[in-house]
């Protein structure tokens, strides 16, 4: 058997040995390494002392008031408004399956005002005036001429191109 | 569990005379502070009541149980350290020494005083343990746990666990050598 102390993972049979947690064959096996192993050995018995010594710590008793307030609390608990309840079960973590909706719910709305802006865009009031230059216009109406002799253009290209298929 | 989630309130009376003593041994043992060690049970019953609508059985109950027990534990115990930190800070600058606890307890007899110091030892070297080191051994020594439950409760690997056991019995062995039977000056008092 190979020194179980070389690995933190395999030290946890030393552990075990002490829980009296192996099986009968495992405990044989340790037991016969450990004649020969002076470091097993010695963890062995220095874990052995860890585990009476921890065998020797008793709990304090339950006082015997304990049921009788834990009942007041639950009482307490269940005559607690919605929205206090609501808060704990918030803290509890009983929210979490909400919020893969929530989000979905967010980029849903979230894509709608993006798709739809300017039907919330807000209107100019009465009182406010577009400033726009005179250079402005006539950029404006040379783009729109361009376009329309583009269209023409491309138009006319394809009646010739259909009429020499003909 | 599952007739506590349907609202059965017998069986939830059931369920804490069954579970009541592991959990506050475990908050006791964790917190060392019988003061509040009850309070945080009963706080973890009542998580538990609350919660039972959300119940699903996929791990063992005891293991779910211990999980809202550690989490309600290691959230107390850093509230704690961090208005130890505060006090301490104000011990300092007042200078004046804490006494221990056991100092003031009054022994019948030379037994008993020997038996509380050495309690007293192995409860210190316990709260010196990180928190998680500390729930680890208090699952794997008094519940008897798994590895396996452990991690569950604990949220990490089995590996993990074994890790935290080894190291946390490491420091236990360092300090508590002395009480090894070859190496003690009285014996007999256990």
């Amino acid at each position: 058997m190979t020194c179980p102390l070389h690995s933190e993972e395999t030290a946890g049979i030393l552990l075990d040995y002490t829980a009296q947690r192996l099986d009968e064959t495992s405990m044989s096996q340790l037991e016969r390494h450990m004649e020969s192993c002076t470091a097993c050995a010695a963890l062995r018995s220095e874990q052995a002392a860890v585990w009476r010594a921890l065998d020797a710590w008793e709990p304090a008793p339950v006082s015997t008031d304990f049921n009788r307030t834990m009942w007041a609390k639950l009482a307490a608990a269940l005559a607690e408004p919605w929205y206090v309840r609501l808060g704990h079960a918030a803290r509890l973590g009983t929210w979490k399956p909400v919020v893969p909706l929530a989000v979905a719910a967010m980029v849903i709305v979230a894509g709608f005002f993006m798709d739809h802006p300017a039907d919330h865009a807000p209107l100019p009031g009465p009182t406010s005036t577009i400033a726009v230059s005179t250079s402005e216009a006539d950029q404006v109406e040379q783009t729109l001429d361009d376009i329309q002799l583009l269209y023409q253009f491309e138009s006319a290209a394809e009646g010739t191109t259909s009429r020499r298929q003909m | 569990m599952l007739l506590v989630r349907d609202g059965d309130e017998e069986s939830f009376r059931l369920l804490l005379e069954k579970h009541r003593n592991p959990i506050v041994h475990f908050v006791d043992r964790m917190t060392q502070n019988p003061a509040v060690s009850e309070e945080l049970a009963q706080e973890v019953f009542l998580r538990v009541y609350r919660s039972r609508g959300t119940y699903e059985p996929t791990a063992r109950f005891t293991t779910w149980l211990f999980r809202i027990a550690t989490h309600v534990t290691l959230n107390w115990l850093r509230d704690r350290k961090n208005e130890r930190g505060h006090q301490r800070l104000d011990e300092e600058q007042d200078g004046e020494t804490r006494t221990r606890e056991v100092a003031d307890r009054k022994p019948t007899t030379e037994q008993q005083m020997v038996h509380e110091v050495r309690l007293q030892e192995v409860r210190d070297a316990i709260a010196q343990l990180p928190a998680k080191q500390r729930a680890a051994v208090l699952m794997h020594k008094y519940e008897e746990m798994e590895y396996s439950q452990i991690a569950v409760t604990l949220r990490c690997s089995d590996s993990a666990v074994k890790s935290l056991l080894f190291r946390a019995y490491e420091a236990l062995r360092s300090k508590l050598k002395h009480m090894e039977p070859g190496n003690m000056m009285t014996g007999g008092t256990r």
